[in-house]
């Protein structure tokens, strides 16, 4: 590039600045002058001919906005609308992104674009999908006190039951893995050694009561969804046992014991009860007593008890099944150098 | 370890339920599976399932929630006018994405640069994200129509004789798009040429390029992967974009507008289904390429 006089490339640079300040002026007034003029044409009383301004000013359009609906009313249902879109969004938002960003999660790469899929396409493509999903759920929500009679509603309801069965499972299980949870564990095998050993039980206690108290209102209100109506009796001692037992059977020192033994006793029960009504309360009972003295630790028991057997059988075999391994090994290196 | 650290030891002191701590336990997946449960399943709920009963719907009958046929994407594309939302649609998305473009470009090279005023600019930037659309769209409507300052500044000119027809036509509802989308490739395009070292641009210069060869052969190159992410994002946006034609667009319906004409007022919603559809698997379309090009770029750049 030659080099120009001064003058010339002052000429230059100041042509460059004009077009920058024009150009920069323009995109001001493309951006700001349709919100000026929604805020101008408020202000005006009928300004609808062809007049840089109004001819008349007032606020006659704000009294008539609030004489024919609540402004006051809208703006706070607006905001509170809003706030909560807010606080909801934060809510499932933080726990996804710390996970995602702090943990280990195996299938990342393909859960972090399932988060901006749903900015990737057109709104009105799934609106459809969520008009019907709300239709659905008004459905739902005329299960309270109502007997439920549609079937996508009952459906939502033991998928609902479900998943909080494992969410009650994994909180359970992740108090477990805690120091806390070894506590706890702790304070059921021997309660004054803990204290002796300088911790204070009532803590822990009052958590795993506290937690425990939780799951059984969840279950308590679920029940009352599954049921469609509670009556007195469900408040007598058969109900209480029948929690007892089904923690029986299943395992008292596990977790998913308790899950199975729900399950298996309420399979039971259900086919009992449809054949003797009368005969349930004996049957369990008799259930009662054959876990106890059969299996004390339930089914959960009984199968750790299994596996560890054929876990120690395996550890037996094991030096003869890797000699076995190794003389194969050798002979297929031998023949494969010969 | 000192006393304090030890497990359980604030119960010791008697504190009472000071918790936490002792609670706090190894990593554990069963945690990153609580933690990410809610977020998943709000996606799953009110997301993937949508979906779902969107391109079940599609398939139904009319009047029906389940079922199999193709009547309702036959009667869609025997509909002339149906068939010509969807390309009026993307018409608008690519003009309103190009002009975006060619907005963005030289207003991030002038931003580039510091300035008395530079972050109101940059405010001005943010302002259509920040208004409501259907706002946005009134003010839009307002100032662009026959009576609007634009026209009435237009008329001023000598030859310019009666108004010019601009909110209820195509170069109207592009106008009102990049007004509207564009901050997203502005923003990214912005980003992109603040990354780029000063020192590249230096040794361009100091090697004898003209400004306005540094510009094309140094900076736009180098701006490119922002520029195609943020037209990316405004693309989405112009696709998708209801109120704005809702209000503006007068005789011109865009694919978006038309499902909801179809399915909310003359209620066949097994065909607005059947568009909703097609018109997400153009935006995949779209987006597939899009990408593919972008990595392109990104992989020559290197």
């Amino acid at each position: 590039m030659t080099e120009l006089p001064a003058t010339y490339r002052r000429a230059i640079w100041d042509g460059r600045r004009v077009l920058g300040l024009t150009f920069l002026l323009a995109f001001l007034l493309y951006m700001l002058a349709p919100l000026l003029i929604i805020a101008v044409s408020s202000v005006g009383k009928s300004w609808f001919g062809p007049t840089f301004l109004p001819e008349e000013w007032g606020l006659d359009w704000y009294a008539w906005a609030n004489s024919i609906g609540n402004i006051p009313e809208v703006l706070k249902n607006s905001l509170i609308i809003a706030a909560m879109a807010v606080v909801m969004s934060l809510a499932l938002a933080l726990p996804t992104g710390w996970a995602l960003g702090r943990r280990k999660v195996p299938v990342r790469g393909l859960l972090s674009p399932l988060v901006l899929l749903p900015r990737m396409l057109p709104p009105i493509a799934f609106a459809l999908g969520v008009a019907k999903l709300f239709y659905a759920f008004g459905l739902v929500d005329t299960l309270f006190g109502v007997p439920l009679a549609d079937d996508r509603a009952r459906l939502w309801l033991h998928l609902g039951t479900v998943g909080l069965a494992a969410l009650a499972y994994a909180s359970a299980r992740w108090l477990g893995a805690t120091q806390a949870g070894r506590l706890v564990t702790a304070i059921r095998d021997g309660e004054n050694r803990v204290r002796f050993l300088g911790y204070s039980p009532a803590p822990y206690k009052i958590l795993v009561f506290a937690m425990a108290g939780a799951f059984a209102g969840i279950a308590g209100a679920l029940h009352t969804l599954h049921m469609g109506l509670i009556s007195p009796a469900m408040v007598g001692v058969v109900p209480s046992i029948e929690m007892v037992v089904w923690v029986a059977v299943g395992g008292r020192t596990s977790l998913y014991g308790a899950l199975v033994g729900t399950v298996v006793v309420n399979l039971a029960k259900d086919r009992i009860s449809s054949d003797w009504p009368a005969a349930w309360p004996y049957v369990m009972g008799l259930i009662y007593i054959v876990v106890v003295i059969a299996m004390p630790r339930g089914l959960a028991g009984a199968a750790a008890r299994l596996a560890a057997r054929r876990r120690r059988r395996e550890r037996a075999a094991a030096p003869a099944i890797r000699a076995a391994r190794a003389r194969a090994r050798a002979d297929a290196e031998a023949t494969s150098h010969g | 370890v000192s006393f304090a650290e030890q497990p359980g030891a604030a119960a010791i002191g008697g504190a009472g339920l000071r918790l936490p701590a002792a609670i706090r336990g190894r990593p554990n997946g069963l945690v990153t599976l609580a933690l990410l449960v809610p977020g998943f399943g709000a996606i799953a709920f009110l997301f993937l399932l949508p979906l779902w009963l969107v391109f079940q719907l599609s398939f139904a009958p009319e009047g029906a929630d389940s079922g199999f046929t193709l009547d309702n994407y036959a009667s869609f594309l025997a509909d002339g006018k149906l068939v010509g939302a969807f390309f009026l649609s993307i018409e608008l998305a690519v003009l309103a994405t190009i002009f975006s473009i060619l907005l963005s470009v030289p207003l991030a090279l002038v931003l580039r640069r510091p300035f008395r005023s530079n972050r109101a600019f940059r405010l001005l930037i943010l302002l259509p994200l920040m208004v409501p659309a259907l706002v946005s769209a009134v003010g839009l409507r307002l100032f662009w129509g026959d009576v609007g300052w634009a026209n009435l500044t237009l008329q001023l000119l000598p030859f310019v004789d009666g108004p010019i027809r601009i909110v209820f036509t195509i170069p109207g509802l592009v106008l009102f798009y990049v007004w509207l989308f564009f901050p997203f490739t502005a923003l990214l395009t912005l980003a992109a040429l603040e990354g780029i070292d000063p020192a590249i641009e230096e040794a361009a210069e100091v090697s004898g390029a003209s400004r306005s060869r540094v510009l094309r052969h140094v900076l736009l190159p180098l701006a490119v992967p922002g520029i195609l992410a943020g037209s990316v994002l405004t693309f989405i946006e112009s696709f998708g974009a209801f109120s704005v034609p809702l209000v503006t667009g007068g005789d011109f319906r865009p694919l978006s507008v038309q499902i909801y004409t179809v399915s909310a007022i003359f209620l066949h919603w097994n065909e607005g289904a059947a568009m909703s559809v097609v018109m997400g698997l153009t935006q995949i379309v779209f987006l597939v390429t899009y990408f593919r090009l972008l990595n392109r770029r990104g992989m020559r750049g290197t």
